[in-house]
């Protein structure tokens, strides 16, 4: 319980950690010492006599603001686009996906996930997931890489659903047998 | 989304513009040996460049939320505002950018009739820096 509870607590932390996550981190990291120090700077030099120098004490502060705020908004961007690309969208979604992706929530874990024992990659779920040409050729949850690569899995898919129907009666008959 | 792209393209004229007055400010001051000469238009401008440059700042992040810019473009938006000459380029850019792609999208913001879907307009919303760091600026 408490490790499981860990190992979710370590994946939500890790969409903020990123490369491009942590390079905005980084930056702000910089830029707000920095606008404080400067800030500071003005603060000192308006008290000694320059005049001018109060225009910036209030402007460094508000470029500080800005900086988090666009830091912020980067960042869930960031975060946004990743599960995005590894997670169904709303938009263009099938029934059955869906379903899947209710089924999916409901026990924890991937639709399929006996047959993959957890991998993410899985042959029938790949090509069975619809392929959007329109957004990349990406697929709904489990993405094939490629148009062509997804033309491949579903033609093998076929091939394999064919072999089951061409059993089926036979495996029933030899069930009987036996 | 027409008055942010407005707003926007005012705001990166006057900044621009701006900055360039103070760029020659500081150039006559430094480069031709004017300093004294030069202090009182360095008192006005360069304050007045800071606090327009921090309303371009927000007026540009008015418009970044409303069209999902990328990384890239916010920070080529960003750096135009301390960069001589850069604002013009860059709005310039953007807004060529940002009329390919409501173009390619079938959506007519800006009232002009999006005739110039050119290149680059359908990858233009992405990490943007690709197809602007192409370009020998500055």
């Amino acid at each position: 319980m408490g490790a499981r509870s860990l190992a979710r607590y370590d994946g939500d932390v890790r969409r903020y950690l990123t490369p491009r996550c942590l390079a905005l981190h980084a930056t702000l990291l910089i830029l707000l010492p920095a606008f404080v120090w400067l800030t500071d700077w003005q603060y000192r030099r308006a008290t000694g006599g320059n005049t001018l120098s109060w225009a910036y004490v209030f402007l460094w502060p508000a470029f500080g603001v800005y900086a988090v705020y666009t830091w912020w908004n980067l960042v869930q961007d960031q975060v946004a686009r990743q599960e995005g690309r590894s997670r169904s969208g709303s938009r263009g979604i099938t029934a059955e996906a869906a379903a899947d992706d209710v089924a999916g929530s409901h026990t924890g874990r991937p639709p399929g996930w006996a047959l993959t024992g957890g991998r993410k990659k899985n042959i029938a779920i790949a090509a069975s997931a619809p392929i959007d040409a329109e957004r990349g050729g990406k697929g709904e949850r489990y993405t094939a890489q490629t148009p062509e690569e997804a033309a491949r899995l579903a033609a093998y898919n076929r091939y394999l659903e064919s072999l089951g129907a061409e059993d089926q009666p036979a495996g029933r008959a030899t069930g009987g047998t036996r | 989304m027409h008055g942010a792209v407005v707003r926007y393209r005012v705001m990166a004229f006057i900044v621009g513009s701006a900055l360039l007055v103070l760029t020659a400010i500081v150039i006559c001051q430094y480069g031709l040996g004017l300093k004294s000469q030069m202090k009182t238009p360095e008192k006005i401008v360069a304050p007045l460049h800071g606090y327009l440059y921090l309303l371009y700042l927000v007026v540009a992040a008015d418009l970044a939320r409303r069209a999902r810019w990328g990384l890239g473009r916010i920070l080529l938006v960003v750096c135009s505002g301390f960069v001589p000459f850069l604002a013009f380029i860059v709005e310039h850019r953007v807004y060529q950018q940002m009329l390919a792609e409501w173009a390619s999208d079938g959506t007519d913001v800006t009232g002009v009739t999006g005739s110039t879907g050119g290149p680059g307009g359908q990858n233009g919303v992405g990490p943007g820096p690709a197809p602007v760091a192409s370009d020998p600026v500055g």
